[in-house]
């Protein structure tokens, strides 16, 4: 009988054998989830560029964006005195932008602007459709941009001094503009994104590029590079690079390749972005074609934004 | 000779049975959240699961939560939640690993005051705790029930000086889970 109770003892205390961790029963071991990424980008652009963010569902998202103009110019004549007279840009402004966007989904975002640069009211979408995952299962996030511009701009702005062999059409005041986003979330500090994307524009002034003769297009292909390093939790350093194909940016004093270098402060609701661009407007279809301003020339412009999240 | 295979083959049985002393969380039957009362908002987030085991003999109990499934009424807040303060990414998980202070083993029906210490791990940060709670047994069920503050610069959660009025120094978390018998699943 007393052999029976060892055994029974022994049976008993080999059963709690081993279980240090007790969390051990619930076999953990089971394959991890795939944890999608948050926070790629704090908010729906960088300097120039947009970014895979979409606004949260049921949030408005509003901004006012600024672009001052040029901080300094060294085509004009005595041009430190020409920049201090207009206090560094800050005297002007190349553009302003009100606008709205809000978040139908979680990855569905639609949206409302207007810019002062050729009195562009414009409409946009944007749908995330892939989602990276913290483990790179799914190394990349995706999502698609569109937005239709129109110039609500007198006729005789849009047409300028143009001698007009040609019927007026109010198609002209449009253009559109489509994006593929593909970020990546490299590590908790590096966000980095490709961005392929065609504008196209109604109407264009035929222009050539003096150093190859290669005549502008209404349709343009860009490729942007952005990325983000996070310097602390709220403060980032921020850039983007857009690359216009085609011999009519080769070269070409007429049309620059833009690029904005800056900082982004997140203060809870708000977005701060301060960046120096050379570009002029503030969104595609407005800065992707057309600048004259270099950073060689020091035509650099000073540009921030203001966006406030309202959950709704 | 016989009466003695009786006996084995009913401890075998009691044995056996000594799985039945592990109690894990019932499917559904998880609530933690926390609340934050400030001048300016009041936050609030629960989470619904959890892997939470107790040993109904030895009143060991462990417990392991996932951050992200935290849920606010704000997704922006959700976001900030994970990316400003409790740096997700970099820790996924919390834990509590204790023993009751009470025998656990043999409650009677209804409920039980206990207070249980133990080893309390948030945003990465280790730190030993004694909570106290009620423990509520009904048939095979217990329920487990707590509330507790928890104060965030313990556990190395900063928050600016310009939102101490929107997020409290210290934050209610409200703890619930049923646990049931441990069923093996082959």
């Amino acid at each position: 009988m007393r052999k029976v109770l060892l055994v029974a003892s022994i049976l008993n205390a080999w059963c709690f054998f081993a279980q240090d961790d007790l969390l051990n029963v619930l076999n953990e071991s089971a394959p991890a989830t795939h944890q999608k990424v948050f926070a790629t980008f704090k908010s729906t652009r960088l300097g120039n560029a947009l970014t895979i963010e979409t606004v949260k569902k049921k949030h408005l998202d509003f901004r006012i964006s600024h672009r001052f103009n040029n901080i300094y110019d060294n085509t004009q004549p005595n041009a430190l005195n020409a920049s201090a007279q207009n206090f560094f840009g800050f005297d002007a402004a190349s553009d302003i932008r009100f606008s709205f966007d809000y978040g139908i989904t979680d990855h569905l975002t639609v949206g409302i602007g207007r810019s002062r640069m050729n009195r562009l009211i414009d409409g946009s979408v944007k749908w995330r459709f892939l989602e990276q995952t913290q483990d790179f299962h799914v190394p990349v996030s995706m999502a698609l941009f569109a937005s239709t511009g129109y110039s609500h701009d007198h006729l005789s702005n849009i047409y300028g001094n143009v001698v007009m062999d040609f019927k007026k059409s109010e198609l002209h005041r449009l253009n559109y503009f489509t994006q593929l986003i593909i970020a990546c979330k490299a590590t908790r500090w590096l966000s980095i994104e490709l961005l392929p994307g065609y504008l196209y524009r109604n109407y264009i002034v035929a222009k050539t590029n003096s150093s190859n003769n290669a005549a502008n297009t209404n349709g343009q292909f860009t490729l942007g590079f952005a990325g983000r390093v996070k310097l602390s939790k709220r403060m980032s350093v921020i850039g983007d690079y857009f690359y216009l194909a085609g011999p009519y940016f080769k070269n070409n004093p007429q049309a620059r390749h833009p690029l904005a270098l800056g900082m982004e402060m997140e203060t809870g609701g708000h977005v701060f972005a301060f960046f120096f661009t050379n570009a002029s407007g503030l969104i595609e279809n407005n800065y992707l074609v057309g600048n004259s301003d270099s950073w060689k020339n020091g035509q650099v412009k000073f540009g921030f934004r203001v966006s406030r999240t309202f959950n709704l | 000779m016989i009466k003695n295979l009786f006996v084995l083959g009913a401890m075998l049985l009691a044995a056996g049975n000594t799985t039945a002393q592990i109690f894990t969380a019932k499917q559904g039957g998880t609530n933690i959240s926390f609340f934050s009362a400030a001048p300016l908002e009041n936050i609030e987030a629960v989470n619904k699961s959890g892997s939470i085991v107790l040993n109904g003999r030895t009143g060991e109990f462990q417990l392991k939560i996932s951050i992200i499934n935290f849920k606010f009424k704000s997704a922006l807040m959700e976001e900030h939640f994970n990316e400003n303060y409790m740096e997700t990414e970099k820790f996924p998980y919390s834990t509590f690993k204790g023993k009751f202070n009470e025998d656990v083993s043999n409650l009677p029906e209804g409920d039980n005051k206990v207070t249980i210490t133990g080893k309390l791990e948030i945003h990465g940060v280790i730190k030993e705790v004694t909570i106290s709670g009620i423990i509520t047994k009904k048939g095979d069920l217990l329920t487990l029930k707590a509330k507790f503050k928890v104060l965030l610069s313990d556990y190395k959660i900063q928050v600016p000086s310009m939102y101490v009025k929107n997020i409290a120094e210290t934050v209610d978390i409200t703890f619930e889970t049923v646990l049931e018998p441990h069923k093996k699943k082959d």
